[in-house]
């Protein structure tokens, strides 16, 4: 093998994996190698690497083969905005799957011609702009607006914004390593949202996140980032108000509310009612209400602690929503599009979806697509 | 006597499997595979049932009823330099290594249902050398319904597609 190419690829590789903090002896193990000393050789360039030993390495890496194959210098990465960034390791796999995907999607939307992040025209604001709530409450009225999310936007707003304003959305099972993050690359804007969280939280980390992509570049970093002497960030204060907006319609909301007053009381169960016809947590819903001055700001902090009202919800907070699909449908019916149309192989689709190919039939039916069908047939548009 | 040269994909090694005519097809068939698929990509397939089910290979390539065969990782990469980056397929790295193989050994031929794999033969000129799974078990006296992805109809499909392709001087880059 030509020592360029080893080289390049060995330097590639040692930065791989120091990327994701992974030891040389926890790789080594997993690809299988007899002591580390081979991969310490391989990242040197001193030893030539098989095809195969750089499949298994690509793998675990969560890279492209190509990647390491082509010319040209390492890249760095677009960063990732962590709502909650754990220190664990598995931080770092995470964060590189998400942006694995991002990079697949627009490879995607390559191959089949479309550019989704063109969609992407957020209104824009300045720095300055941010000073009151009246100015973040407006800026989600306008993308509720222009956007077209209706009555009840949790129902809609993955779809619209994934195909509508070309932000690209992975569903991550991340436990308790993070709530969500957020990315803006040459793939166009992009959100992570952990999938074991409730439908709920999701829609409300969502709607957040989408705060942070439209005013991308405005704040630093460490105005973003909560600190743990002075709490929440004032951007994350505004980022939770932009969310509450967007989810919580006004006029809705009260229509809603001023039907349930009585004798100028709601009960407990209506208030989970209403949370839940919106899709968003009743701690949200409460402080909508308060934002709007149906509620005082004491009550509604009363009314949270009230172990009554958390018996309530609890059973709402405890099942059925495990089984979140990892991607929105229109990921992968282009990705089966491309593989059905010759522009992909299985292996590649495979690799899109993140599981083997053996596992392709049932995923394609989970999503009602048949690979057996023929999908060239044409139709003549008139 | 063995019938035929054949150089396998991952997803015919899988399905021969999951259909219960891998072993029949071993002893008609000199069977040749590279060393991604043999290594990474072929450990199990899903029967009807939906249970996971072992695939030992590397058992079978040690008992030398399989050949591994290899390619570079240079000729990895200069394969993949002849096909357009967005109009040419794009190949698993099993699939560009079994297109090196074939075109190194003339005497193979390779047997693959995949869309993209086919269209990649055709398009590097070694088009007459992929062979259907349909064909394949046929030759082999192995007659049985299959779907559509297996079938020799839609392989043929595929091939006068990638033809056409390569006539209008698509899919590869111009060196």
């Amino acid at each position: 093998m030509n020592k360029g190419i080893r080289g390049s690829v060995g330097e590639k590789l040692k930065k791989a994996r120091e990327s994701l903090g992974l030891t040389l002896k926890e790789v080594a193990t997993e690809v299988g190698f007899a002591n580390y000393q081979t991969l310490i050789n391989i990242e040197a360039g001193k030893r030539e690497i098989k095809v195969w030993e750089l499949v298994k390495l690509a793998r675990i890496y969560y890279r492209d083969i190509d990647y390491f194959l082509e010319d040209g210098r390492i890249v760095e990465a677009p960063s990732v905005l962590w709502r909650r960034r754990s220190s664990s390791l598995k931080t770092n796999i995470y964060e590189r799957r998400f942006l694995k995907y991002c990079e697949n999607y627009r490879q995607i939307e390559e191959l089949l011609g479309t550019n989704t992040s063109k969609k992407f025209k957020p209104i824009q604001c300045k720095r300055e702009d941010f000073v009151t709530f009246s100015f973040v409450d407006r800026l989600a009225h306008n993308y509720h607006d222009m956007l077209g999310f209706g009555s009840r936007p949790a129902c809609c707003i993955y779809r619209i914004l994934d195909e509508s304003f070309g932000v690209k959305i992975l569903f991550l099972s991340m436990g308790k390593e993070g709530s969500g993050g957020s990315t803006v690359g040459d793939f166009g804007p992009a959100i992570l949202i952990n999938a074991d969280d409730a439908p709920w939280r999701r829609n409300f980390d969502l709607a957040h996140e989408f705060f942070h992509i439209v005013t991308w570049g405005i704040f630093r970093p460490e105005e973003i980032f909560d600190s743990p002497k002075k709490g929440k960030s004032k951007v994350e204060v505004w980022a939770d108000a932009f969310a509450a907006t967007l989810l919580l319609p006004q006029k809705e909301v009260l229509e809603g509310f001023k039907e349930r007053i009585k004798n100028g009381k709601v009960s407990y169960f209506d208030c989970v009612e209403s949370a839940r016809e919106f899709e968003v947590s009743v701690d949200a819903f409460l402080w909508r209400l308060a934002s709007l001055g149906m509620v005082k700001r004491e009550e509604v902090e009363r009314v949270l602690n009230d172990p009554a009202l958390k018996k309530l919800y609890w059973q709402e907070k405890s099942g059925g929503w495990k089984d979140t699909p990892k991607f929105l449908s229109r990921y992968v019916n282009m990705a089966f599009k491309c593989m059905q149309t010759g522009k992909v192989s299985r292996g590649q689709f495979a690799d899109y979806m993140e599981i083997d190919r053996q596992e392709i039939p049932q995923l394609l039916t989970e999503y009602g697509l048949d690979e057996n069908a023929d999908y060239e047939i044409e139709l003549t548009a008139s | 006597m063995k019938l035929n040269l054949l150089l396998l994909d991952a997803d015919v090694v899988i399905d021969a499997h999951r259909l219960g005519m891998w072993d029949k097809l071993l002893a008609q068939n000199k069977v040749h595979i590279g060393s991604v698929v043999l290594r990474t990509e072929v450990e199990y397939y899903i029967d009807n049932k939906g249970r996971r089910r072992n695939i030992n290979l590397m058992s079978q390539h040690r008992a030398k009823k399989i050949t591994e065969l290899s390619a570079t990782l240079a000729e990895q990469r200069i394969l993949k330099e002849r096909f357009d980056a967005v109009l040419g397929p794009k190949l698993d790295p099993g699939e560009t290594e079994s297109l090196v193989i074939l075109e190194r050994m003339p005497e193979l031929m390779f047997c693959t249902f995949d869309y993209a794999a086919i269209t990649a033969a055709v398009l590097l000129d070694i088009g007459n050398r992929v062979i259907s799974f349909e064909t394949v078990l046929k030759k082999c006296g192995l007659s049985r319904r299959l779907q559509r992805k297996h079938s020799e109809e839609r392989f043929k499909h595929i091939v006068k597609t990638a033809q056409l392709m390569r006539v209008m001087g698509q899919g590869l880059n111009i060196l």
